[in-house]
């Protein structure tokens, strides 16, 4: 009696095993394409985010659009037939910290590679670890400091476009549309300079002239007294002010001009995640901005658009879905999705097993030139410089209109070439 | 070359530990409230209590402060349980520090130490009462020892000394919230103070630990303390003579509350020669964060005592200074608990909501019918009618705190003094330094936040 109820027991247990292995893959998306594998341990990206610190706004976004990146590339059967698993470390937006993070990657979750970082001192402090570690790493900061050949082989931006180009690049527009006398204003610190020096260059490339350069002191927050510095001849402003006073700066640029004014173009950066209907910001309207990604969906939106927005939870506005006034960091954040996807086709190109394989990785990413728009690569199409391990990209030009950005226009990604200022691939592993 | 990328976003309250908003629109829509006439009114306010405080008799301080037995029995059995709640608790926090996943806002051990213990206590022991004898660590050892009150009426010059380390750590350590890095040094500390428990006898909580001492002197504040109902303050109102270890604790707790405000400011950090706009991560600014915090803890200290030394002298040197010195250092208790607020509040709003879905997790670990994938939103901060509530809250938080402050140091002037005339006369310096202090708290509440 006992031995048949044992026997019984032991049979529906079997039969609950086997019926559970059969629905396992319908139950798990992309686990039936896992057991094709060699091996079927996860690939492990290591992701140096900012939750803490001054990067967290951006680091909370990063991290959603990364986990929705790789819960894409696992639903389509993950990379070499292996699950990715993203091991996220806190950075907390501090060099020293990030050089720890990537050798606590490197070293004690024995990652892959490394990948996400944003702000660019950050990377400036992880980056030569990577390098004495040998870790691939792959940084989203659009720093010029990839292609400016300041850090090492291991270091790759595909994702996104570096500023140098994303400034050049506005210059034909600048010039053929708004007009070709410039005032520049700008905080006085390296992010504003960098704007002051590549502009100034393009722009003249153009025919065109900076006919004033207003440095603000980083810890300005009234701006009146520096508007009557803007020359008269002044055709078009440039702004790039950004910090807790942007609105500030905004609200007393419309008290000064009033109704006539000149063109006004800015670079969305001082109001990433900011809502543009906040108050003082009616004065936007009719101006223009630089966009990384439209965060308004265009009336000729791409499929790829509304596939990532929907992947994320993202709105027509660029907000959360869960709650309209939680604005994302749209124009930047597509950098984690798409350098996923580079590192995804990189590994399948490179036939990646594991660590062993890293320079193999990063030379089938060097050979890398052409990424086409689809839903690997929303913001649109790119092209790679391996010399450089820089991705160069379109950049968009949006119009406030009625409290939303347009795009007006869409640059060439020839628009924003310039001549190479390193060859990693020279330099050996 | 650029630096920094995206200092736009850079936002406030990043030098607190978990503390994942740094967002820009907050401080920018601050800006553009009206907050010269929230300062002027919160000052207003102030005055108007000074004026009534003046007008008070020792009757009537006493009449103000009276407080109700809440009837309450004591449940031996509950405080056993309460006790093995919180080690189980802490025990439990620990070992998901060592063994969850290294995310520091959804394992528990930064949540347990920095939202729980840091944020969101400390509200709790003013406006409810002492729930940290729930969630202490140590207490279960109490029932094993009978010499329970040995030493706690010794000087807590160690729980001070506990108490800054705590803060400094908060303040300048590169990662205090990586999970298990902080398991390994909580644990540490937790098994200090038992050892430390089990040599000086359980009253050594009361003396020798931070977070004891501390959340047992804002419970004092909170209405229904010590099992009574009144106003808020009443246990700090009926406390005789606190000893001076006690005094200086609560000062410490006001500078460090200041300090954590001021450091944060455009102002500080042009001081530190650090740009607002860029700041370059805790582990580049330790030596003139600990230099700021010892400064700011020496200046409130001897500012305050200088105060208090005038304020008795004027009123004739009666009593001795040290007494007179002790009691209005207590006084200070409701501003350092205005502070924290107002401090804290964006803050929690962020965290607050990690904490809730890190626990929402633990439910959906035992019932998978519960279908839910939350997202963390700080909308709020992108709203301007929001952000004025948030504003108005933390504004009367450090009102309302400076107004009982006033209430509380008057009332002891009218114990120690003989006349109303003379406790009036002790209490002229500290009407001008707690007028400036309410200026001070409203001045960080408006200023432009760069880290």
């Amino acid at each position: 009696m006992t031995s048949t109820k044992k026997t019984a027991i032991s049979r529906r247990s079997t039969l609950g095993l086997l019926g559970g292995a059969a629905l396992a893959p319908a139950v798990l998306p992309g686990l039936s394409g896992f057991a094709q594998a060699q091996s079927s341990a996860p690939i492990k990206i290591g992701f140096q985010l900012h939750r803490t610190g001054i990067g967290a706004a951006y680091g909370r976004w990063y991290e959603r659009t990364s986990n929705a990146a790789v819960a894409r590339i696992n639903e389509m059967g993950g990379i070499n037939g292996r699950p990715v698993e993203l091991v996220i470390e806190d950075d907390g937006t501090d060099p020293k910290r990030g050089a720890e993070v990537v050798e606590k990657f490197a070293t004690q979750h024995e990652c892959d590679i490394g990948f996400g970082t944003l702000f660019s001192h950050v990377v400036y402090g992880s980056a030569p670890r990577a390098g004495e570690l040998k870790l691939p790493y792959f940084v989203c900061s659009e720093g010029h400091h990839v292609a400016s050949g300041a850090l090492n082989r291991y270091v790759l931006q595909p994702g996104i476009t570096d500023v140098k180009s994303q400034v050049q690049a506005m210059a034909p527009f600048v010039a053929d549309n708004l007009g070709k006398k410039v005032t520049m204003i700008f905080p006085d610190f390296a992010f504003g300079h960098d704007h002051r020096d590549f502009f100034s260059e393009a722009i003249e490339a153009q025919g065109g002239e900076v006919v004033a350069k207003i440095a603000i002191p980083p810890t300005e927050t009234s701006f009146t007294k520096y508007f009557p510095q803007i020359p008269r001849e002044t055709e078009v402003i440039y702004h790039v002010m950004v910090g807790p006073a942007v609105l500030t700066f905004v609200k007393e640029m419309g008290e000064f001009f009033g109704p006539s004014r000149p063109e006004i173009f800015g670079f969305i950066d001082s109001l990433e995640a900011v809502d543009l209907s906040s108050p003082g910001l009616e004065f936007l309207e009719g101006t223009y901005f630089w966009e990384g990604n439209p965060r308004y969906a265009q009336a000729d939106q791409s499929d790829h658009d509304k596939a990532y927005r929907a992947a994320i939870g993202i709105d027509d506005n660029g907000a959360s879905l869960t709650d309209s006034a939680d604005v994302s960091t749209y124009a930047h954040m597509f950098s984690c999705w798409e350098t996923l996807n580079v590192i995804k086709r990189g590994m399948e190109t490179a036939g990646y097993q594991g660590p062993a394989d890293r320079v193999k990785l990063i030379e089938a990413i060097e050979d890398m030139t052409d990424m086409a728009h689809s839903d690997d690569h929303p913001q649109g199409a790119k092209l790679f410089n391996g010399k450089t391990h820089q991705v160069f990209g379109h950049q968009y030009i949006s119009q406030v209109e009625e409290g939303r950005l347009n795009v007006k226009h869409t640059t060439a990604i020839e628009d924003g070439f310039y001549e190479d200022e390193v060859d990693y691939t020279a330099q050996s592993f | 070359m650029r630096q920094f990328r995206f200092p736009a976003l850079a936002g406030l309250l990043a030098l607190c530990p978990t503390v994942a908003l740094a967002h820009v629109s907050e401080g920018a829509l601050v800006l553009l409230l009206p907050t010269g006439f929230y300062t002027a009114a919160g000052i207003g306010a102030v005055i108007v209590s000074v004026v009534i405080a003046a007008l008070m008799t020792q009757r009537g301080a006493g009449m103000l402060f009276a407080s109700a037995d809440m009837g309450g029995r004591s449940f031996p059995r509950l405080h056993m349980c309460a006790s093995f709640f919180g080690f189980s608790l802490f025990i439990s926090v620990l070992l998901a520090g060592v063994l969850g996943e290294q995310h520091p806002l959804k394992n528990f051990m930064p949540l347990y130490v920095w939202t729980l213990l840091w944020l969101i206590l400390p509200a709790v022991q003013v406006l409810i009462g002492n729930i940290w004898s729930w969630l202490n660590p140590w207490a279960f050892a109490g029932l094993f020892l009978s010499k329970n009150g040995q030493g706690a009426h010794k000087p807590c010059w160690p729980a001070l000394i506990c108490f800054l380390a705590i803060y400094l750590f908060a303040m300048v350590d590169i990662a205090p919230d990586a999970p298990a890095r902080l398991a390994m040094i909580a644990a540490g500390y937790w098994l200090f103070h038992m050892a430390m428990i089990f040599w000086k006898g359980s009253g050594w909580l009361g003396r020798g630990e931070g977070f004891s001492v501390l959340f047992t002197l804002l419970a004092h504040l909170s209405p229904f303390a010590a099992g009574r109902i009144g106003m808020p303050g009443h246990r700090v109102h009926s406390m005789a003579s606190p000893r001076l270890s006690l005094a200086i604790f609560a000062i410490a707790m006001l500078a460090a509350g200041s300090y954590d405000g001021i450091n944060e400011t455009f102002w500080w950090l042009a001081q530190i020669g650090v740009n607002p706009l860029a700041f370059p991560g805790r582990s580049q600014v330790v030596t003139p964060m600990v230099l700021g915090f010892v400064a700011a803890q020496c200046a409130l200290l001897l500012s305050f005592s200088a105060t208090c030394y005038l304020g008795w002298r004027l009123a004739g040197s009666a009593g001795s200074y040290r007494g007179f010195f002790s009691l209005m250092a207590l006084a200070l208790l409701p501003i350092a608990a205005g502070y924290h607020i107002a401090h804290y509040l964006t803050a929690f709003m962020v965290n607050g909501q990690y904490l809730k879905i890190a626990l929402l997790d633990l439910i959906r670990e035992t019932d998978s019918s519960l279908q839910f994938r939350p997202f963390i939103t700080t909308g709020f901060f992108n709203r301007p009618a929001s952000v004025q509530v948030i504003y108005t809250v933390q504004a009367s938080a450090i009102v309302i705190g400076h107004i009982l402050a006033i209430l509380l140091s008057h009332s002891f002037a009218l114990r120690l003094s003989g006349t109303r005339r003379q406790a009036l006369i002790s209490q002229l310096p500290l009407i001008v330094f707690m007028i400036a202090y309410t200026f001070l708290g409203l001045w960080l509440l408006a200023s432009p936040r760069g880290v």
